[in-house]
Parts: structure tokens; C-alpha cells; sequence
């Protein structure tokens, strides 16, 4: 079965803790991100509010950066996960134009891009991508997206508004929300 | 498989070129740990292109080690792990030590910590000794004072550093007396140790993050332990118990991070309600989805004064109020509970309801000041019916405005007259830092180095260093710590005891003082107080500024001296302080060190021992114990409490074979953990259960039988009516406002009245937004602030409701110039509605960079904004700032992530 992220935005304080535990892991300069939380607010004043969405690669079913990289840097791993071969990256960038959740980052120093590999080698080792264990609210787990399913009730979704449709990469990503992130007006804020 | 072997010496070499190669404005922005360690990957890469982590790289032979997170971070002491192969860190974790379980939660770190690689080992790192190049030891012009903050720096050797402050405090003791040197900050420095022998130094003493808490509060009945009121809410447990929990200015998310708003959403996911009070609708309010009542800065009195009116008003029979507390626990709420030693005939019930003024406090009369809507007023006074279990748990935020010094009182008020405290599910008491959402005192309690001398104390502070006592009785008050160095003289009224909240205050008296030289170890208080425009001109008047540092922050920017001080990720020293008391009461640590000192930096107790040395002092004199000494004492004395939750006990066992084998002082001790097995982690946590004999009810034991137990408060009881604390507050004798001893409503400056040019008319001045100043996720007060991956997570706006941008023709990430009577800065601007209109905030914490052609502070010191004076008492009221706000086309305003990093010119690299 398929493997991605759970993702508990109704638990989300927006922290970025996970967000700089990936620069720590993927020892990623200055605007090179592989996880990103972006805060939204919703609603007017003074009923306004907000959510915070951490992101990063859904390891799709049909991943556009996998269909559209040109030298196959960018695929599959044994077990689905995406991942870029940095070594044979060209740096074309498709993989950023082409990804709708905007994922793949482009290193300007190394001109190669990377991504989230969901920490392949944590993985093999029999641990969590290093987002999970960083989370201090416990909103963010991985693994068989069935489990997953089953482990949090059938409440969970792919969609929201904030992001592209799910019948467009079949994103293996499943998020527990909260009515603010369907409220309108939703815009991304500056935190 | 491919890696490429990584050394400590390639590692410091890389760091010196890329220093090296620094530019004249500062460091790259990158600063990344691939800009100092060069090309040198700490990583590998699998045979199929995946990245290989050194910890799964079977050709390093690395280890975990448990590093501290040791800054005043308001979070609570979370737990950091380092992967380190030969002396390089090359990855970090948090806790990962058991299992996480609701009795045993992992101590989950936050951004900060998660950050901390970047910080400790950045390429902007203070390498070596330096001294300002138009500053030469000796006074007078050959200071060239006016030059701190923009003068070049000239490398120096720590023998040539020591020589030229020797000299200079041996000359300036001679000319100018024993009273011409401050030491800043609160927490104390080592230095203390060499200049207490010498002559003595000039303290401060400052309200710091609590506000109007910080006078007076056990004399309320309050409880202090390290900081007022944090025992006084429930431990973690017991949340789970309310039906609804307040959070009044609170903002766990962002104040208090790592694990306590994980406490709240598990009380949150069980049925618990919250509801948020405060100016803006922060993080943590959005996040349990509060129901927000809104409330101006500053505005506080008068928004709790209606929600008491409303309670007594709508009280039938004691449907809302809890007349058997008000009366068994309390003193003052009504005429038939005076206290003993009430010297004025009145009470808080009669004040309410307008029987001494002529104004009953009502929703009316108060939402001309808070603005909060009066049904919200209604609605908080019924939900704290005597009935609800309700949990009221305060930061100081509010307390730290202009004329709060009766919120602490009345937040109280509130409470009691709900009956809300001692009993489960209900609370009326802080959640400050540390204790947030787990208060309580101490299940496991670190221990602490025994003193080298028996003379040496903590001073005044619990959280404080081991230090020689003070000849000089002096203490600057914080309004006053920067005009009294101008003015040559200070208003001294006595101290307040930071360890138990204790006052000695005394008739004040108008000091003479005549400071020459300022130290900084330990602290950033030049950015961090009130008004750095005064700040910078007090420091360009003196004879001498030394800092101790590992990073270029705003007080080494503008210091004559610069020595590079080591991190506790790389020197052994042991100290008191903040990582064994500002800790959560499961969890206690004693963290490990990675690698060597880092270029030429040296411990706090290093260079004091050198410069000691230059002095004519002999440090072995008081420094008679090893730092592996005192990291033993501190396990010997860490305790646990004993299952039956009575007393205390060892902790950690040690016998007399493990004592020869380290070759250390100390008794065998019987403790529920091994030795080895509890240095193997440098941790240790308590697991709770239910049923265990650990939960905390704050004052359970006072509510049960008040006689038995009684508060520190003159009555024993809870005072409502306070006379030693009013008397307090009139001795300082600095406010035209007769202190009363019960909460009155109290207006005072730069508060939302002085928004307005004519009150009356409700006509707006030229200042006519309010700016308050939130703890920000990015640094921890200004520690942190020099590194990319937090700046990149945290742009660090300017917040400000849409209706207000509006009016001023403002755009989401417009460059805004703000103003307030007494400074400028320039951030970009965050729209943000969840702020009430006429409210703005600048986070805390920024370094200050001031273009000195404009006066505008590009860096954004929240200091800039501040300006320092006494309002009411010597309470400094940081978030009583009012401001105007302008779009800013003077020039381009970088991203603070593309800016360089502030590093010195140095020009004999």
C-alpha cells in the first residue's frame, strides 16, 4: 500500500518546529525549504481567525516532477516514495514548475533541486521521518496511508481550499481539519 | 555508498577561512553550516541517490549526546540531542528517549532548539578577542566614546584583553570610587566574583518579565517560587478537569514553547472550553479556537472592575458569587472581612459599586477604555459563577503596561469571588514560561553546584549565579537604569527580592553615582530594556564597555572590549541558572558538551579566572572546585519526591566505588536511579498517573483549612484588601496616585488615553495606535536572532489590523515606518485581523541597527519604541507604547533573511 504523511491541522499551532527540523536534517541554506508551514488567516474582524498548514511533499500516485523530469533524476523509490537523485539533477527546475503543491526547491548555490524523501534513511532504519518526532503537538505522522486511515476515522481529507484538487497528482496525504480552513476569506499571511 | 570523512580540524580550519572571507558589512546571510565547514558534507549518499545521515553511515563512528537549550526562552527546558562524530554536530533531535505517552511525554523541543546547530556554530561566531580601534584604556578623548557602534575592531590576544580591563577598573575605582561599575542583566555574572573583591558593582533592580507581579505579590497571598504566581494554576493533569480554561494574555504557542499547548489541546480534545482575553487573538487562541474577549492594552482594570460589578449585580443569594471563600479565605472583599491592619475604612465590594466615587464600574462606564463589547463583559462575569469549573491562568503580559500594579490584585478578585482555586478543574493563578499548562512544585528537582565559598549566594536571585557578595547596597531601579547614568544621580528605594518576592523597601532616597564602565556576561540588557536611544547615548559617555560574547549582538556592536565566550554545547562549566530551575516539574536534565571551546573563546569562568589573575586576585582562592565538581554536586543534590508525595529524597544513587572512580567529592547517596544509567541521558522524568500523590492544586491545602496553612500574606488569607502592598507602592513614592489598598481603576501614560489629543472630544493625536510587544517564536528574548533557519521561518512583521492599514493606504508586506515619541523603527507590515483596531504589536526581541543620519532603527528593538520613565512605580511598563504608522519609501528594506549577519571589521585579520 501506499505510504505519505497524516497531517493534524486542527492540533497545528503553526510552531515551524518541523520546518527547522528539516533544515537541520537536509542541512538546507537560505530559502531552500523541503517542509514549509504557511499560516492563513480567515474570516473578518472580529470574528477573524487562522490555521497554519505544514507542507510538504504528498509522494503523489501520479507525481508530476516524476512524469515531467527530464533525465529521470526525479522518481519512485522502492517503496513509492518520491525522491531526486541530486547527482543526476540538471537543474532544469521542471520539477518546480510542474509540482501544483509548489514542493521541489531549487538550490541557486548547488543548482540542483531537492526535495522532502519523506527520510528514506530513518526509514530503513525503522524510524520516523524526523518532521513526526519533531512535532511537539504530535499533528504529524507517516506511514501506510490505509493504516493511517483506519488509525483516524473516516473525517479525513486531501482537499482544501488553499489547495490544488487531489484528482490532479493523487497526493498520498490525509489531514484531520478544522472549520477555519474552509472559512472565506482565507489569504496567507506574513507571521 | 559514497561519504567524505569528516575531522575537527578541517572543521575549525573551514571556519577560519570562511570568517576570513567575511565581508566589511557582515556575514553572509547563508550562514549556513556549509558556509564554515566549507564543502565538507556531514553527510553521505545511499547507493540509489538518497541522502545517507551520518548517524546511518556505518564508516562514522559518531554518538548521541544530550546537549543543553539553556536560554531565558519562556519554554519549558525542552530536550536536545546532538549526533557528534569527532567533535562535529551534525544533526539534532529532541527527545527520543522513551516512549511518548500521555504520563511520559517526550520533552518535544521548538524551533529554537531545533535551530540551535545553526546558532552555536554559525560562520558570524565571535572568534577571538578584539578592542574597538579609537578606544584606548586611560579615559578622557582617547575613548572616542561617540564611535561605539560604528568603529572598526582591531584583533587583540586574551592576555593584552585582560591586561587593558585590569588597568581600567584598577583606574576607575581610583578616580571615580567603588560605585562606578554596572554589571548588567538580573540573573548575575561571574565577573561579580572578580570586581565584588575589588570594590563592587552597581545593580539593577528590574520588574523584567513580571510586570506589576514583581511587587508585592506574596503580600497579596500569592504564591512566589523562582516567579510569582507560576505555582499558582494546576499541573497538566488537572486540566483535563475544567470546563472552561481562561487564557488571560496568554500565548503559550509562541511564549512557552515545546510542550505545554499540547497539554492544553489533550484538555482542549477532552471537552475542556477556552476562552482567550487580550488585545490581539494570538496564536494559541486560534488554536484551541477560544472565544475571544477582546480588551485594549493596558485596560485591564477597568474591563475586570465591570466583570465584578456584573458579578455582584446579577448575584442572587450566591448564584454567581462564593460568599463561604470570599469570607473563609479572603480579607477586604466587604465590609464585614476587613483585615486587621487596614488603616483605611473602605472596600473593594463598596468601591464596585460606586459608593466612594459616585461611579459604579459598570459594562458602560468600562468599555469606554477596554473596548470590549459589553455582552462580552456579561458573558465573563457569568462564566465565572461560582459553579463553573473555571481555570483563570494569566501571563505577566498584562501586568507589564503602565498602571497595572493593581491587575495582579484584581485578577485575584476575580477568582475569589468565584470561589476558583484549590479545588480540581479550577485555578486563578500564572502560567508563565516554564510552568505553563504543568504547574506545581518540582516532582524531580535538579540540583545545583554547592557554593566554592560558604559566603557565596545566588544574591538576589533564585535563577541567579553563585557569586561573592556586593559591597555596594545600590539597586537602579529600571526606569531609571539609563537616566541615572545621565543625570549623575538615582532614585534609591531599597529591593525586592527576586528569589522570594520579598520587599525591602525603604524610604528613597536621591543617590549620587557616577558610572564609568559597563560589563556584560550573561545578559543583553543594553537591547532589552526600555529605551535603547537613551541606551546608546549613556553607553557613548562611558570610559569602558566590555562584552563577553559568542555572537555580535547589539551590546558587543556597541562595547570597546569583545571576548569570545564559549557555548554550553562546548565547555563543561556547571552553573546555577536557568537550566535547573526554569524546568516543567516531571523533568530534570544535565546535559552533556560536543566538542571543545571553539576558536579562542573561554567559559564565564575562564576568563573571570584570567582577569582575576590580572588583578592581583588568585581565583583558586574562590574557585575551589572543579567543573566536574560542581556537575557532580548538581547530581548529588537533585531530589524526587517520594511516592507518597511528603518529602524529598536522592534521586540519582551513587556509591562509594563510583565516587574513587571519578575521582570526586561526595556522600554515597541511596537514589531511584543509577548513576550510570542517569548520565547516560543526563535526564530524567517522572511518569504521572491519575492516582499517583503528585498533582498539584494550587492552595488545596489553604482552601481545605486556611488557619493551618496560611499564605504569606500579613492575614495568612487572601488579600483583597491589601494595606502592606499599598503601603509598598506609596512608599516609592513616584505616582501622583494615592495607592489604594484594594484594585481601583487607574489610568496612566502612553496607555490607550494618550492615543487621544482631546479625550473629551475623542479627538486622535499624533500617536494614535497602540503597540504592544509580544514574545516572538524566532528568538528567545534576543538570543537566536542571528540565525537564517529561524529568520526564514519568522519574518518578524509589523501587525496591524486591516482597517488601520487601510486608512493609511497600507498593503500586506508594505515596508511601514512607525514612530513613537521616542524612537523610530522600519519593518514590513503583516495585516492581521485578528488584532482589535487601533492595536498593533512589534515582537520582541529584535537587534537594534540604527541608521544614524535618520534615527530609524532598521533592526526593530522593540527598546526603539520604548521610552523609560517612572509611570507609577518602579514597574516598567514595556508594552505602553503608543505609535503612528506610515508607509516607508526612504530606501529598499531587505528581507531580514537576505541582510547579512552582524559580524565586526576587523582590520588586522
Amino acid at each position: 500500500m501506499p505510504l505519505g504523511f497524516y497531517f493534524d491541522l486542527a492540533r497545528c499551532t503553526g510552531c515551524r518546529a518541523c520546518q527547522t527540523a528539516c533544515k537541520d536534517r537536509n542541512d538546507l541554506p537560505a530559502h531552500v525549504v523541503y517542509r514549509e508551514v504557511r499560516t492563513y488567516q480567515v474570516g473578518t474582524y472580529p470574528a477573524a481567525s487562522r490555521f497554519s498548514l505544514a507542507a510538504t511533499c504528498n509522494h503523489c500516485e501520479q507525481p508530476a516532477c516524476v512524469e515531467n523530469c527530464p533525465v529521470g533524476a526525479c522518481r519512485k523509490a522502492d517503496d513509492g516514495t518520491v525522491y531526486i537523485d541530486q547527482d543526476e539533477c540538471i537543474g532544469c527546475r521542471t520539477c518546480v514548475a510542474v509540482c501544483p503543491y509548489g514542493h521541489p526547491s531549487y538550490d541557486e548555490d548547488r543548482r540542483v533541486s531537492g526535495k522532502c524523501d519523506a527520510c528514506k534513511a530513518f526509514r530503513d532504519n525503522g524510524e520516523n521521518p524526523v518532521c513526526v518526532d519533531a512535532c511537539p503537538m504530535r499533528a504529524i505522522e507517516f506511514g501506510d496511508i490505509e493504516e493511517l486511515r483506519a488509525a483516524h476515522g473516516e473525517e479525513l481529507t486531501s482537499d482544501l481550499p488553499v489547495l490544488p484538487s487531489s484528482s490532479e497528482t493523487s497526493p498520498n496525504l490525509l489531514m484531520r481539519t478544522k472549520a477555519q480552513a474552509f472559512a472565506e476569506p482565507c489569504r496567507q499571511m506574513i507571521v | 555508498m559514497s561519504t567524505i570523512p569528516i575531522s575537527r580540524r578541517s572543521f575549525v580550519a573551514a571556519a577560519a577561512a570562511a570568517s576570513a572571507a567575511v565581508i566589511a558589512t557582515g556575514c553572509s546571510s547563508e550562514n549556513e553550516l556549509r558556509a564554515v565547514e566549507a564543502d565538507r558534507p556531514t553527510q553521505g549518499v545511499s547507493a540509489d541517490g538518497h541522502r545517507l545521515d551520518a548517524e546511518f553511515d556505518p564508516t562514522m563512528q559518531g554518538e548521541w549526546v544530550t546537549v543543553p537549550c539553556w536560554h531565558n526562552c519562556g519554554g519549558s527546558r525542552c530536550m536536545l540531542r546532538a549526533y557528534t562524530v569527532d567533535g562535529i554536530v551534525t544533526r539534532v533531535k529532541t527527545d527520543d528517549t522513551h516512549e511518548d505517552t500521555f504520563e511520559l511525554p517526550q520533552q518535544r523541543a521548538c524551533p529554537r532548539g531545533r535551530a540551535q546547530r545553526q546558532h552555536l556554530f554559525g560562520a558570524d561566531r565571535i572568534k577571538y578577542p578584539m578592542k574597538r580601534v579609537h578606544w584606548q584604556p586611560g579615559g578622557g578623548e582617547n575613548i572616542h566614546g561617540e564611535l561605539r557602534g560604528k568603529d572598526e575592531w582591531e584583533r587583540i590576544s586574551w592576555d593584552e584583553a585582560c591586561e587593558m580591563i585590569a588597568q581600567e577598573v584598577d583606574r576607575i575605582y581610583a578616580e571615580y570610587g567603588n560605585r562606578s561599575i554596572m554589571i548588567g542583566g538580573y540573573a548575575g555574572a561571574q565577573l561579580e566574583n572578580v570586581l565584588d573583591q575589588l570594590g563592587g558593582h552597581i545593580p539593577f533592580l528590574n520588574s523584567n518579565s513580571y510586570g506589576s507581579y514583581f511587587v508585592g505579590t506574596p503580600n497579596l497571598g500569592i504564591t512566589y517560587a523562582i516567579n510569582p504566581d507560576i505555582n499558582g494554576s494546576n499541573d497538566r493533569l488537572d486540566l483535563l478537569n475544567a470546563d472552561t480554561i481562561v487564557l488571560y494574555s496568554a500565548n503559550p504557542a509562541w511564549c512557552s514553547a515545546g510542550n505545554p499547548m499540547y497539554h492544553f489541546m489533550r484538555a482542549k480534545e477532552n471537552g475542556t472550553e477556552f476562552v482567550y482575553v487580550g488585545p490581539d487573538y494570538n496564536f494559541s487562541a486560534s488554536t484551541l479556537d477560544a472565544r475571544w474577549i477582546r480588551v485594549r492594552p493596558g485596560s485591564d482594570t477597568a474591563f475586570l472592575l465591570a466583570v465584578a460589578y456584573v458579578m455582584i449585580t446579577e448575584d442572587e443569594d450566591g448564584s454567581i458569587l462564593d460568599w463561604d471563600f470570599l469570607h473563609r479565605c479572603c480579607v477586604g472583599f466587604d465590609a464585614q472581612s476587613m483585615p486587621a491592619d487596614a488603616t483605611v475604612n473602605e472596600n473593594f465590594h463598596d468601591y464596585v459599586l460606586g459608593v466612594y466615587d459616585g461611579q459604579p464600574k459598570t459594562p458602560q462606564w468600562a468599555t469606554e477604555y477596554c473596548g470590549t463589547p459589553i455582552e462580552d463583559i456579561e458573558w465573563y462575569a457569568r462564566l465565572q459563577a461560582k459553579d463553573n469549573n473555571v481555570m483563570n491562568l494569566h501571563s505577566y503580559a498584562a501586568a507589564r503596561y503602565n498602571g497595572a500594579e493593581y491587575f495582579p490584585q484584581l485578577f485575584l478578585t476575580i477568582g475569589c469571588m468565584g470561589g476558583h482555586l484549590g479545588k480540581p478543574g479550577n485555578a486563578t493563578g500564572g502560567i508563565f514560561s516554564f510552568s505553563a499548562g504543568n504547574s506545581g512544585e518540582a516532582i524531580v528537582q535538579c540540583g545545583a553546584p554547592l557554593p566554592d565559598l560558604a559566603s557565596m549566594t545566588t544574591g538576589n536571585s533564585a535563577i541567579g549565579t553563585l557569586t561573592i557578595a556586593n559591597p555596594n547596597d545600590d539597586a537602579i531601579t529600571g526606569p531609571e537604569m539609563w537616566s541615572a547614568v545621565l543625570k549623575g544621580s538615582y532614585r534609591y528605594m531599597g529591593t525586592i527580592s527576586y528569589a522570594d518576592g520579598s520587599s525591602s523597601i525603604v524610604e528613597p532616597e536621591e543617590r549620587d553615582i557616577n558610572i564609568r564602565a559597563y560589563f556584560a556576561q550573561n545578559n543583553e540588557g543594553f537591547s532589552t530594556n526600555m529605551d535603547i536611544n537613551k541606551a546608546i547615548e549613556v553607553f557613548r559617555g562611558l570610559d569602558l564597555v566590555v562584552c563577553h560574547t559568542w555572537q555580535f549582538r547589539p551590546t558587543a556592536q556597541y562595547s570597546d572590549i569583545v571576548l569570545p565566550c564559549t557555548t554550553r554545547w562546548e565547555n563543561a562549566e556547571y552553573e546555577t541558572g536557568m537550566i535547573n530551575t526554569q524546568i516543567n516539574r516531571d523533568f530534570m536534565l544535565i546535559p552533556g558538551t560536543v566538542c571543545e571551546p571553539l576558536y579562542e573563546a573561554k567559559s564565564d569562568r575562564q576568563f573571570v579566572e584570567l582577569l582575576a589573575t590580572k588583578c592581583g586576585l588568585d581565583p583558586s582562592e574562590f574557585y575551589t572546585r572543579s567543573d566536574a565538581q560542581r556537575r557532580f554536586d548538581a547530581v548529588l543534590t537533585s531530589t524526587i519526591r517520594t511516592e507518597d508525595g511528603t518529602d524529598i529524597q536522592p534521586l540519582v544513587t551513587v556509591t562509594q566505588e563510583k565516587i574513587d572512580e571519578l575521582g570526586l567529592e561526595g556522600e554515597p547517596q541511596q537514589g531511584v536511579i543509577d548513576y550510570d544509567e542517569f548520565i547516560k541521558t543526563g535526564s530524567y522524568q517522572v511518569p504521572r498517573r491519575e492516582d499517583d500523590n503528585w498533582t498539584w492544586i494550587a492552595y488545596q491545602d489553604f482552601v481545605a483549612d486556611p488557619e493551618a496553612h496560611p499564605l504569606p500574606s500579613r492575614s495568612g488569607k487572601f488579600e483583597i484588601y491589601c494595606q502592606s502592598r499599598a503601603d509598598i507602592l506609596n512608599l516609592m513614592g513616584v505616582s501622583a496616585h494615592e495607592f489604594k489598598p484594594y484594585p481601583v481603576f487607574l489610568q496612566s501614560q502612553d496607555n490607550y488615553e494618550a492615543t487621544f489629543s482631546d479625550w473629551g472630544a475623542k479627538t486622535k493625536g499624533d500617536y494614535p495606535l497602540q503597540c504592544f510587544q509580544p514574545h516572538y517564536l524566532r528568538r528567545a528574548h534576543t538570543i537566536l536572532e542571528n540565525t537564517p533557519w529561524l529568520r526564514e521561518a519568522y519574518a518578524n512583521p509589523f501587525y496591524m489590523n486591516s482597517k488601520d492599514a487601510a486608512e493609511r493606504g497600507l498593503a500586506d508586506g508594505d515596508p511601514v515606518l512607525v514612530t513613537s515619541p521616542y524612537g523610530k523603527v522600519v519593518r514590513h507590515l503583516s495585516i492581521d485581523d485578528c488584532f482589535m483596531e487601533g492595536v498593533c504589536a512589534i515582537p520582541h526581541g529584535g537587534w537594534v541597527e540604527m541608521d544614524e543620519e535618520t534615527g530609524i532603527d532598521f533592526g526593530s528593538s522593540d527598546s526603539t519604541l520604548n521610552g523609560s520613565y517612572f509611570a507609577e512605580s518602579l514597574v516598567m511598563g514595556f508594552n505602553s507604547v503608543v505609535v503612528q504608522v506610515e508607509k516607508f519609501e526612504g530606501r529598499e528594506v531587505p528581507a531580514d533573511l537576505d541582510k547579512p549577519l552582524p559580524y565586526p571589521t576587523v582590520v588586522n585579520e
